[in-house]
């Protein structure tokens, strides 16, 4: 079995809990539609959006260029990372330069994407994750389950029981304000102790060189505006080219995510505070490679809003976990295996095709249709498990000759109909776990339209 | 050495050059009327107090000082961003919890109640992030229909720091419950003038 269906099937075992989350992010899928629904040019703008991206990635280079160029004539000092080892080194450098013991840090997918938690703690720098999702899923040592919800894996009660033990909260009180009060107040410590902030990017801006980040909780604002030092992780896809297309994207990016017409902080960094530095670094770590794919360049348009985790049935029944990747979802199981497409080569097939998660996408990525292209890259690399191909080199034959094709269509009526369910509900027919068959016809449509057609 | 690297493969790896999109479409000519409606909406569904005074005769100071002592009775200490004689600077978010941030927005949107503050009207960047509540001052001549009219107004890098704010903070982190008052500010009133 691979990693994905493994990992579901101990997921999927609480069946209440399976239930629960697929209706957490239902509703938020819902909390999308209705946002977007309330705008008429609403299909213009996610065309736009895509326009802009595609620009974007056709001159990447150019902006990336005048990026830093602007950034520089603002006293931001620009670095570039080729890949999760170099982005790790120059953060580390940056912090030695300073004398960095404390660090608060807001969602970054790519910060986990180079594992600077890990790369930081064993130089014994204490990193606090600020966002109350990521700060929950550090406390229980894991990954975070959802891009933009990272912590929609958990309960109340564990949240609870978690800040008991951590934060010596009130054994048994799982109220969610009650909770976020006892974080607001451990985590304001933290902001104010810090030597230094760390961010992710939602957009860089080419004509300006500044950086925009949006939270809801203001806990980026709370960092950068406090620490002395403040660093930005970029990836080199994240480059607007002017101002005026944040317009485009804000207006997108919160509605596709939650549903909100905004997020409540939208945030633009341009130069540091007085005697206070402001870095930003670019990485590339395989974006560069994947811009070289015609088939797959697309996904780099991605603006994490994580509307296609909330519609995927898959996902939503199978939780963030299961995809054992930084990104998980649909738009991760695009990106996962051009990073490493032996280790990702299960994620890909973790799909319906049901096209559902390309309909919401805020830039109109084809994910459906390149999680079918990574299928045949798969089967191109000799990467499919035996599971698989091997059924797939006995349908090529019996598709390939239309006798063969009657007679085991035939073979297969009569068992289904005949045989007795032990023969057809083992271990060797996935397509038999837990769930039943479809009745098998009496004849096939060939021989029913034949009859038909000689009454 | 990592700069070159990456340039040289994107200009290897970048399809021909595609056009940008025009955004002029994105027009929208709406009364003042609706735009006052829709701000106040949508501000109060993001969970800000909306208190409109438009048609009301009384200077904002005199309005603003009854208001604070009727809604804020334990506020001691102020971030008073209006007054331009306050020492602002002064201010320690670290030492002392400030109780009451104000200041008024020169551009508002009102297709999300976004209001932007720049460093020319927040002096400290993270004034507005560490007060306990939040009063927000907007004029109904500075609102606009939606981002697009924003970003034409705005010059973003005009100082170091600009942010556009849409209510108290908030998360729904925990098993999706909102819970108003995350890291920033806990309350947030909008004085439409």
């Amino acid at each position: 079995m691979s990693t994905h269906s493994k990992k579901s099937a101990l997921f999927i075992k609480d069946e209440a809990r399976t239930d629960w989350h697929d209706g957490a992010l239902w509703k938020v899928r819902q909390k999308r539609d209705d946002s977007a629904a309330q705008l008429s040019e609403w299909e213009s703008l996610r065309e736009a959006a895509s326009q802009i991206k595609d620009n974007v990635l056709s001159n990447l280079d150019g902006y990336l260029v005048q990026f830093e160029t602007e950034a520089k004539k603002n006293g931001v000092i620009v670095h570039w990372a080729v890949d999760a080892e170099a982005h790790n080194h120059i953060i580390g450098e940056i912090l030695e330069k300073h004398n960095v013991r404390k660090i608060v840090k807001s969602k970054s997918m790519l910060t986990e994407e180079c594992k600077l938690n890990d790369f930081l703690e064993s130089r014994n720098i204490e990193i606090i994750d600020t966002d109350l999702g990521e700060r929950i899923i550090q406390m229980r040592k894991e990954a975070p389950s959802h891009i933009v919800l990272p912590a929609i894996h958990i309960k109340k009660e564990e949240v609870g029981e978690l800040f008991h033990k951590e934060l010596g909260t009130e054994k048994g009180n799982s109220d969610p304000t009650y909770l976020t009060k006892a974080a607001r107040t451990h985590l304001r410590n933290k902001f104010f102790e810090a030597d230094a902030a760390i961010t992710g990017v939602n957009f860089g801006i080419a004509e300006t060189g500044g950086v925009v980040i949006c939270t809801n909780e203001g806990n980026a604002d709370m960092g950068c505006n406090s620490a002395p030092l403040q660093i930005h992780c970029m990836g080199i896809e994240k480059i607007l080219p002017k101002a005026e297309h944040l317009g485009v994207f804000t207006r997108l990016l919160a509605r596709s995510a939650t549903g909100q017409p905004s997020t409540v902080y939208t945030s633009h960094y341009h130069r540091a505070r007085q005697d206070s530095e402001m870095h930003i670094v670019i990485v590339d770590n395989g974006r560069s490679e994947l811009l070289g794919k015609e088939d797959f360049r697309n996904s780099l348009k991605c603006i994490r809003c994580g509307a296609c985790m909330n519609t995927c049935p898959i996902y939503r029944r199978s939780g963030g976990h299961s995809y054992h990747a930084t990104i998980p979802g649909p738009i991760g199981a695009i990106l996962s295996p051009n990073i490493n497409l032996t280790e990702y080569s299960d994620l890909p097939f973790a799909s319906t095709l049901c096209g559902s998660c390309s309909d919401v996408c805020p830039v109109k990525i084809n994910i459906h249709e390149q999680l079918y292209k990574w299928r045949q890259e798969i089967y191109k690399n000799n990467e499919l498990p035996k599971s698989k191909s091997i059924p797939l080199k006995f349908t090529a034959k019996v598709l390939e000759n239309p006798s063969v094709y009657k007679l085991v269509g035939k073979i297969a009526r009569s068992s289904i109909r005949f045989l007795p369910r032990t023969m057809i509900y083992n271990r060797l027919n996935v397509w038999g776990k837990q769930r039943e068959l479809p009745e098998a016809p009496k004849e096939s449509f060939k021989e029913w339209y034949k009859n038909k057609r000689n009454v | 050495m990592c700069k070159s690297a990456i340039l040289e493969r994107i200009r290897k790896n970048k399809p021909e050059l595609i056009p940008l999109p025009d955004l002029s479409v994105f027009h929208h000519n709406i009364s003042e009327t609706d735009l006052i409606k829709d701000f106040i909406r949508v501000s109060t569904e993001s969970k800000s107090k909306v208190i409109n005074i438009m048609n009301i005769e009384i200077q904002l100071g005199t309005y603003l000082k009854e208001f604070i002592t009727k809604n804020y009775p334990s506020a001691t200490i102020f971030y008073d961003a209006l007054n331009p004689k306050e020492n602002l600077d002064g201010i320690d978010f670290n030492s002392e919890p400030v109780d009451l941030f104000i200041a008024e927005s020169k551009l508002g949107v009102a297709e999300n109640g976004c209001l932007w503050f720049d460093e020319n009207i927040l002096k400290q960047r993270i004034s507005s992030f560490a007060c306990q509540h939040t009063l927000l001052i907007i004029d109904h001549k500075n609102l606009v229909p939606t981002m697009h009219q924003a970003y034409q107004k705005l010059k973003i890098e005009e100082t170091g720091y600009g942010v556009f704010i849409a209510g108290p903070s908030k998360t729904a982190d925990i098993e999706q419950s909102l819970v108003i008052g995350a890291q920033g500010a806990l309350s947030n009133t909008i004085i439409l003038i």
